[in-house]
């Protein structure tokens, strides 16, 4: 075969046999040597990796089972977002074909009726009247019932749900589209609306809306529901002159700007936790002459009622910073600190409220006497929102004082105590830098017409000169 | 083409032409500051070539001096006395305004190993030592499978399938997951190096390496001895690298 060919955009029939060689060496960990899910790495995996064995497909563009060849090369080349299942781009095309003949494979005869596509409606530009329909939609296709009234995974059938294997599957959190397994682009999405996801109770919609091009309005509302962060790598503290509200709710925290932080789950210290609940908080932070305020937005599907016996604990989260600010780069171990070296906490838990604490580890926390801290938080469909005040001086060896223009050091953990996470099963960050922005001073404005001025001026110099020496 | 004869022509196109080079030629790309370096070099080198001689200075000089005095130039002139002190102006602008950027975090990727270290209370030597594993021949396949098993358990969360420090959690960690496929990590190593990094992770990193940020765990608390050299045997084959080897042999 001539070189390039291989390069073609439409399907190619792959070579099983050649596709067995690279299933082997990239795939078998985790999809198993027999295609049935069961590789060394399954039991870790939410969710599992595939048995092909089922010839069941989450993502195809089929109104039958059977996928198209190219729906199975794509997941194999963009994998599946949220889940372990990586993109494998750095594959040769032609090895991704072979994959896909041999995967086919083994589902025997349960692949053999022929793919038949799914004809999409015409697609509808997303405007103000699409997303008041599609929301319309939403409700009446009784999406909120596993996705929540504002696509936050927490509708009232989440608990019950289960996948054709009967292991617990959650709804997917529409507010965080980068996360879908099929792709965060439109026609992806209108096309796992029209067809539904196998395997999963996620049904097909192209019959159940009332007209066809419904799909696109509902998929212009899901689009609408969150915005892809981009990640902050400095948290920073705006100032204010004003008095900074406690209410988390309230319209002063829309104008701060808000920083994004990814969090992963802990890996380091038994019971590890492969599959955090809260992969993103979202940070806003004033400041005035007398106190630091914090607002701290996280999706959590449930407010957990904690219950010991039903695995159930309590939701919570925390800062963390250096006990004292100091200029070099050392600074205490991430996870919390360690015997020599700890950490300060502000730290909110459901049914404690605000706190401050010192920790010396994840296993040596303990409550600052006299703590001057307070706060509120607010809990409404899936998401909490947090306010903690602090003032920014601070007495005693173990609370930092916050001073603005200082890089501090930074850190974050929470735990969705729904999802049994308590104690080390949570998710973190390592550490960043808070940053209290300086009060806006005038500079901005006056040191760039100066500058063009005496440009100007020493211009006008020049030439003069030169033309008088002539 | 009579203008290119032009000395001045000449100096500004050496400018531009190096300019590009460096901005688009440099893969990845270099910083500002790295760029700034260079173009200042090359416009001294260029300021000493034009000036070597005196009718190559006079012949430099001379549309500079043209634009400043001669009346044809006037409209150039007045232009080029309001475009200037506008640039410079929005320049000031852009360095006043700037946000505070995060500190660089400077440390060493690959510190100095020790000696020895101290495993599970056993004494096991660093320097100079080979993969005891790889003595073996025949076993050289079930080491590899076994070492597999460990990675996709263990270390695939934060370096990734492909090995290319591409895991789940890569992107939430500074300093980011090991890329075992660049050849500037494990391919200029030698094994038992990555036998003290994984035993002992970033808790046991000299403080040149900042291990207060590293979220690498040490793998003595759950991995035995030989399934450390287990897994390295793994990282080598499926990444294709060859260790470093100590250099008295």
């Amino acid at each position: 075969m001539p070189l390039g060919s291989s390069r073609a955009v439409f399907a190619q029939a792959g070579d099983a046999g050649a596709g067995k060689a690279v299933y082997e060496r990239k795939c078998a960990l985790c999809h198993g040597e027999k295609g049935d899910g069961k590789g060394p790495a399954t039991e870790l995996l939410v969710p599992r990796p595939r048995d092909f064995t089922s010839g069941l497909y989450k993502i195809r563009s089929t109104l039958n089972k059977t996928p198209t060849d190219q729906d199975i090369f794509n997941v194999v080349t963009n994998g599946m977002p949220g889940t372990s299942m990586p993109d494998w781009k750095v594959l040769p095309e032609r090895d991704r074909w072979n994959l896909v003949a041999y995967i086919k494979a083994f589902a025997g005869d349960k692949l053999k009726d022929a793919p038949k596509k799914v004809d999409l409606p015409k697609e509808v530009a997303s405007s103000a009247e699409s997303l008041k329909r599609g929301k319309e939609m939403f409700e009446a296709i009784e999406c909120n019932k596993c996705h929540g009234n504002e696509g936050r995974a927490d509708g009232p059938s989440r608990p019950e749900l289960k996948d054709e294997w009967g292991q617990p599957v959650a709804p997917a959190n529409l507010a965080k589209r980068w996360t879908f397994r099929g792709g965060k682009d439109r026609k992806e999405i209108a096309t796992r609306l029209a067809v539904g996801v196998l395997g999963t109770p996620m049904p097909a919609f192209l019959e159940a809306v009332e007209k066809p091009e419904d799909i696109w309005h509902v998929t212009n509302y899901v689009i609408s529901l969150g915005e892809e962060p981009k990640f902050a790598t400095l948290v920073t503290v705006t100032a204010t002159k004003d008095a900074i509200p406690d209410d988390p709710a309230a319209e002063f925290w829309s104008k701060v700007p808000p920083s994004y932080l990814p969090l992963m789950g802990q890996v380091i210290i038994d019971p590890r936790n492969f599959n955090p609940s809260i992969d993103l908080v979202t940070v806003r932070g004033a400041w005035n002459e007398r106190e630091i305020v914090f607002q701290l937005t996280w999706d959590d599907p449930t407010e957990s009622k904690p219950d010991a016996a039903k695995k159930i604990f309590a939701d919570a989260i925390a800062l963390q910073f250096p006990p004292k600010i100091t200029p070099g780069p050392e600074r205490p171990y991430f996870l919390m600190g360690d015997d020599s070296d700890a950490v300060y906490l502000l730290r909110w838990e459901q049914g404690k409220g605000v706190m401050e604490a010192t920790a010396n580890g994840p296993a040596k926390i303990k409550a600052i006497a006299g703590g001057e801290v307070n706060g509120k938080i607010v809990y409404k469909d899936g998401r909490y929102r947090l306010v903690m005040r602090r003032a920014l001086a601070a007495t005693g060896d173990d609370r930092p004082t916050f001073q603005p223009g200082v890089f501090t050091p930074v850190a974050f953990q929470a735990w969705d105590g729904g999802e049994g996470e308590t104690g080390v099963r949570m998710s973190l960050t390592s550490w960043y830098y808070l940053h209290l922005e300086e009060p806006q001073s005038n500079r901005r404005f006056v040191v760039p017409p100066v500058v063009a001025l005496l440009t100007l001026a020493a211009m006008v110099l020049v030439v003069r000169a030169a033309n008088r020496r002539r | 083409m009579s203008f290119l004869r032009s000395r001045f022509v000449q100096a500004v196109v050496v400018l531009i032409v190096c300019f590009v080079l460096f901005r688009f030629g440099i893969q990845p790309p270099a910083p500002w500051s790295v760029i700034t370096l260079y173009m200042a070099i090359i416009l001294i080198a260029i300021l000493a070539f034009v000036s070597s001689d005196a009718d190559s200075w006079r012949s430099f000089l001379t549309p500079l001096r043209d634009t400043v005095v001669k009346p044809e130039r006037r409209l150039l002139r007045m232009v080029l006395m309001i475009v200037m002190p506008l640039l410079l102006g929005y320049y000031a602008y852009t360095q006043a305004a700037a946000k505070p950027q995060a500190p660089p975090e400077l440390r060493a990727v690959h510190p100095a190993p020790p000696a020895s270290i101290q495993f599970r209370g056993k004494e096991i030597n660093i320097q100079g030592i080979d993969n005891p594993l790889r003595k073996d021949q025949s076993a050289f396949k079930q080491h590899v499978a076994a070492g597999g098993e460990i990675y996709i358990r263990n270390c695939m969360y934060c370096h990734g399938d492909n090995l290319d420090g591409q895991g789940h959690f890569a992107h939430g960690f500074s300093p980011p997951p090991a890329n075992f496929v660049d050849p500037g990590t494990i391919a200029m190593l030698q094994e038992a190096y990555l036998f003290w990094r994984i035993a002992k992770g970033g808790p046991g990193l000299p403080k040149e390496s900042t291990p207060w940020n590293s979220v690498m765990p040490a793998w003595e608390d759950r991995l035995t001895e030989d399934q450390i050299w287990q897994v390295i045997m793994y990282l080598y084959d499926a990444t294709g690298q060859q260790p470093r080897r100590w250099e008295s042999h």
